[in-house]
């Protein structure tokens, strides 16, 4: 369904308006900001990618069509710059690996959460791309009409998709989980 | 007996984005099928794994992310068009100054006014504010008391009658849940916990308003000096230019059920433009004094608390009927009135820059709250 109101702001925005931008920013940040955390796991890295995403808005606002929205199409952008810093994540699987042979057991939180974040990452670096995105995106939670566009496909495979990448993630998870535990 | 059902099918189901009918014959033939069943237990405990493992951290901060954009993108970023529609540019005297959410003014001049019941006060949250952050005041009954009896008009407190400069129409009923999101351009949520299946369930949208108005100075300051409120001085910006307040679409949701009519209006923060000069810090003393807060506590308080994105809301401190509650370890504002059979109970919390505000008429007592509370948890 098309959104009349991203629709004005952008036609606004387009005829100089930085009001309309600011609107916008203010709408979908927290959103775009949510699902980029979904992908990369850090705040820093999360705010980076969804920065991007709106600077891409700036610089090239969309015509928004019947079917897309606003917000699907700045996690697309989102999703795209995080594509890389995902494949980083490959490289800081042996840098964990090695962690858990060379440091002591850590009784701190933090540490702990520090070091599930990884795992996660990890995780989602191993899946194909598509499958990591849509985990990021549904469990930011956006709906299926707004998760489709962003990925591409149609509303109707979403369920599929979805199913598909959550047996992928939990098979991978519960591989690697073990596999850290052996390297102690 | 009906076909079993593929995992993408049931994982559709399970996150209800299922067309009506397709939910219902699932939902019978899950009944006779226990291989379909034994799939879906293992879709849902593989999604509540996941859940639990990427779930979102604590929302960013909007403001900071707008400032950091600007900062360290902005001097790359390619001049706007000069061309089309764009507004007279502001001199430097004109500029303003914009805040996402709430209107520390508009909630002075609220807390100024002749004191509305509570329960009005929410529905004026629904018309005026969604803020990121609610401070709840205890206000004294003789506060109010004495506030009342200044017998305020609340249209001398504007220079004139606030403009609207964008009308929202008439609410929009649709369909579903999804219409509704689309509508609105943000995720709307639903209670899962309603106290019996809802028998139908409408949604109505209402459009983007944006309003302006000019506070009378004048009439601003008399109340503060009624109210012996004599530390805080109210700035000549705040009277200077209008405020100009952007709402964005709200979603209002019934349920009806056997015994019960429950709403849920949500909705995101407005944005709202401030006279330049004006110290949001200082304009929340003032309300805090006037509220009856000691000078010095006020000063305190007001040290604290992020004022661009913070709402006071008054509340009497020692009537029965009016109450803090928490839902989900957030604070809520509880109201509860009406005789048998107009009785209503209603409650007021935010998450993020999403407000609520939930409305259960047909139960009474302990019960009431109860579902109130359980379903305001459930919202999602």
């Amino acid at each position: 369904m098309l959104n009349e109101t991203d629709n004005q702001l952008l036609a606004r925005f387009r005829a100089g308006d930085i009001v309309a931008y600011e609107t916008l920013f203010r709408h979908y940040y927290a959103q775009v900001y949510r699902v980029a955390y979904g992908l990369a796991r850090s705040h820093e890295a999360a705010d980076d990618l969804a920065q991007e995403a709106f600077v891409a808005l700036y610089r090239r606002p969309p015509e928004l069509i019947s079917e897309t929205s606003l917000v699907a199409w700045l996690c697309r952008v989102a999703l795209n710059r995080g594509a890389n810093s995902l494949r980083g994540a490959r490289r800081e699987q042996e840098r964990l690996a090695r962690m858990g042979v060379d440091s002591p057991p850590d009784p701190f939180d933090d540490l702990l959460r520090e070091e599930q974040r990884a795992l996660v990452r990890m995780v989602l670096a191993q899946l194909p791309e598509r499958q990591a995105h849509i985990l990021a995106l549904r469990y930011a939670g956006l709906s299926y009409s707004e998760i489709a566009p962003a990925l591409g496909v149609a509303p109707g495979s979403i369920g599929t998709l979805l199913a598909r990448a959550e047996r992928a993630f939990a098979a991978a998870y519960s591989a690697l989980v073990p596999e850290l535990r052996n390297t102690e | 007996m009906q076909h079993c059902y593929p995992s993408g099918q049931l994982r559709t189901y399970l996150d209800n984005e299922l067309p009506e009918a397709e939910r219902l014959a699932i939902t019978a033939h899950l009944q006779t099928c226990p291989e379909c069943r034994a799939d879906l237990a293992e879709l849902r405990a593989c999604a509540e794994q996941i859940g639990g493992l990427l779930s979102a951290p604590a929302l960013p901060d909007t403001h900071a992310a707008l400032a950091r954009l600007y900062a360290n993108a902005r001097p790359e970023l390619p001049p706007l068009p000069t061309t089309g529609s764009r507004r007279t540019p502001m001199t430097t005297s004109q500029r303003i100054r914009r805040w996402a959410a709430p209107l520390v003014a508009v909630m002075l001049v609220a807390a100024l006014l002749a004191f509305p019941p509570v329960r009005a006060a929410a529905d004026q949250l629904l018309q005026v504010l969604r803020v990121q952050t609610v401070v709840f005041v205890p206000i004294s009954q003789e506060r109010m008391q004495q506030l009342q009896n200044l017998k305020l008009d609340d249209k001398t407190l504007f220079m004139a009658e606030p403009k609207i400069i964008n009308q929202p129409g008439k609410p929009q009923e649709v369909a579903t849940v999804d219409a509704a999101t689309a509508a609105v351009g943000f995720l709307v949520e639903q209670p899962a916990n309603l106290p019996s299946p809802a028998t139908q369930t409408t949604f109505q949208v209402s459009g983007r308003t944006v309003a302006e108005f000019q506070v009378n100075l004048e009439t601003a300051r008399e109340i503060l000096r009624l109210t012996g409120v004599d530390d805080v001085t109210l700035p000549d910006a705040l009277g200077a230019r209008p405020i100009n307040v952007d709402m964005a679409p709200a979603v209002h949701t019934t349920y009806t059920g056997a015994d019960y009519t429950l709403q849920l209006m949500q909705g995101r923060a407005p944005l709202v433009n401030l006279p330049e000069g004006v110290d949001l810090r200082q304009l929340g003393r003032a309300a805090l004094r006037v509220l009856g807060m000691a000078p010095e506590q006020a000063e305190a308080l007001s040290n604290q608390i992020d004022w661009s994105s913070t709402l006071l809301f008054p509340f009497p401190s020692d009537l029965s009927t009016v109450r803090q509650v928490a839902i989900n370890g957030a604070p809520g504002l509880l109201t509860t009135g009406g005789s048998q059979g107009d009785r209503t109970a209603q409650l007021y919390w935010q998450r993020g820059d999403r407000f609520y505000v939930m409305v259960l008429e047909g139960k009474q007592g302990r019960e009431e709250v109860q579902i109130l509370v359980q379903a305001a948890e459930s919202v999602r």
